[in-house]
């Protein structure tokens, strides 16, 4: 067994106690006999394991630790009771209007279908409306025109009429004379 | 110290206070210790430490309780801690580094009788301070918190000759600091 091999296992299974005990024996023999290979093991253990059994293993205060935890806790809580008391009215009109169901979605969808629909027709008929009304306005000034021409005819024909009797002025006094 | 038993996991799992307290005294000071000697300030280590339990305390549901406490608790606190270390070293690159700068300096010449408790802190530190994060998680679990190296490749999920190979390299970096360390002061 050659020294580099020796010390790689001293530092780490002879050290760390994880060989069997006929490595141990083995390796234990080879440094017995080998000057280099056990100034090498004293090194190693004042070097690499000593400072870290000596170590402190209390630098934080359990006490106080616990005491950060507990609040966080608490914050957390205090956060889902927030949340489970948001969870009544509001945010059930919170769901209606952020997270709509399909249920929502297709009676939403008819109602924008009937709607279009609706307005659709009503704009027709205020169209057929309109045309009837134009149609009957048409027909109206038609016949305030055909009255217009009846009318002129009339007046023509009174003062025809009240010209005629103008020009039989004489009969009708001579008439009304007559009578008188 | 008290066993964590699974009526006392579930009765954490339901919210109940003194259950989790339990588990956090059992732990705390493996946690409290490892988070320190990663992040290297007690501040630091304070709140990787309140995260753990934190993280324990949300997730203590997803816990399968076929496997050991100890491990999934161990595994929580590397990760928190790495996390929290990787993030640190990134926000401090560029940084004047007085450890990595300087050889680290022996406490005291000669006599190991005369190191005291403060001189070997500030030594552990320097010497964990000179190892990539592998290495130091690996010496932390080992050398201060007495893992098997099964425990360890259990807790950091890699093969055991991993565990092995960078407890060795580990240990030779720590070697040869030290060596440096004495020649500067000759």
């Amino acid at each position: 067994m050659n020294c580099k091999k020796i010390q790689e296992w001293i530092l780490t299974d002879y050290l760390d106690g994880e060989m069997s005990q006929d490595q141990k024996d083995v390796l234990e023999k080879h440094i017995s006999s080998c000057s280099e290979c056990k100034r090498f093991l004293f090194a190693a253990k004042e070097t690499v394991v000593e400072p870290f059994v000596n170590s402190k293993k209390d630098y934080l205060s359990e006490s106080v630790v616990w005491e950060k935890i507990q609040e966080e806790i608490q914050d957390e809580k205090e956060a889902a009771y927030a949340y489970a008391e948001e969870s009544g009215f509001l945010k059930r009109v919170k769901d209606i209007l952020f997270s709509p169901k399909p249920a929502f979605a297709l009676g939403t969808f008819a109602v924008i279908l009937l709607l279009i629909v609706t307005v659709n027709s009503s704009r027709q008929q205020v169209q057929l409306v309109k045309n009837n009304q134009v149609q009957q306005i048409v027909l109206i000034q038609d016949q305030s025109e055909s009255e217009e021409v009846e009318t002129f005819s009339q007046e023509e024909y009174l003062a025809y009429f009240l010209e005629e009797n103008d020009s039989y002025e004489g009969y009708g006094t001579s008439l009304e004379s007559y009578f008188l | 110290m008290q066993t964590i038993t699974e009526d006392i996991i579930n009765r954490a799992i339901e919210g109940d206070e003194q259950a989790f307290e339990a588990i956090y005294k059992v732990y705390f000071r493996f946690v409290s210790n490892v988070s320190y000697r990663i992040v290297s300030k007690k501040e630091e280590a304070e709140e990787v430490s309140q995260e753990v339990f934190m993280a324990i305390y949300r997730k203590l549901h997803t816990f399968r309780q076929e496997s050991s406490l100890k491990t999934w608790v161990y595994r929580v606190t590397i990760n928190c801690a790495l996390k929290y270390a990787q993030k640190k070293s990134k926000e401090r690159k560029g940084m004047f580094e007085y450890d990595e700068a300087n050889p680290i300096a022996s406490p005291e010449k000669d006599a190991r009788e005369k190191i005291d408790f403060q001189a070997n802190e500030k030594l552990v530190q320097r010497l964990l301070n000179h190892l990539n994060l592998e290495q130091r998680t690996c010496i932390v679990l080992r050398s201060i918190e007495g893992l098997s190296y099964k425990e360890i490749a259990n807790t950091l999920k890699i093969p055991i000759n991993t565990v092995r190979t960078r407890i060795k390299r580990a240990r030779e970096a720590m070697i040869v600091l030290r060596r440096e360390a004495v020649a500067y002061e000759l």
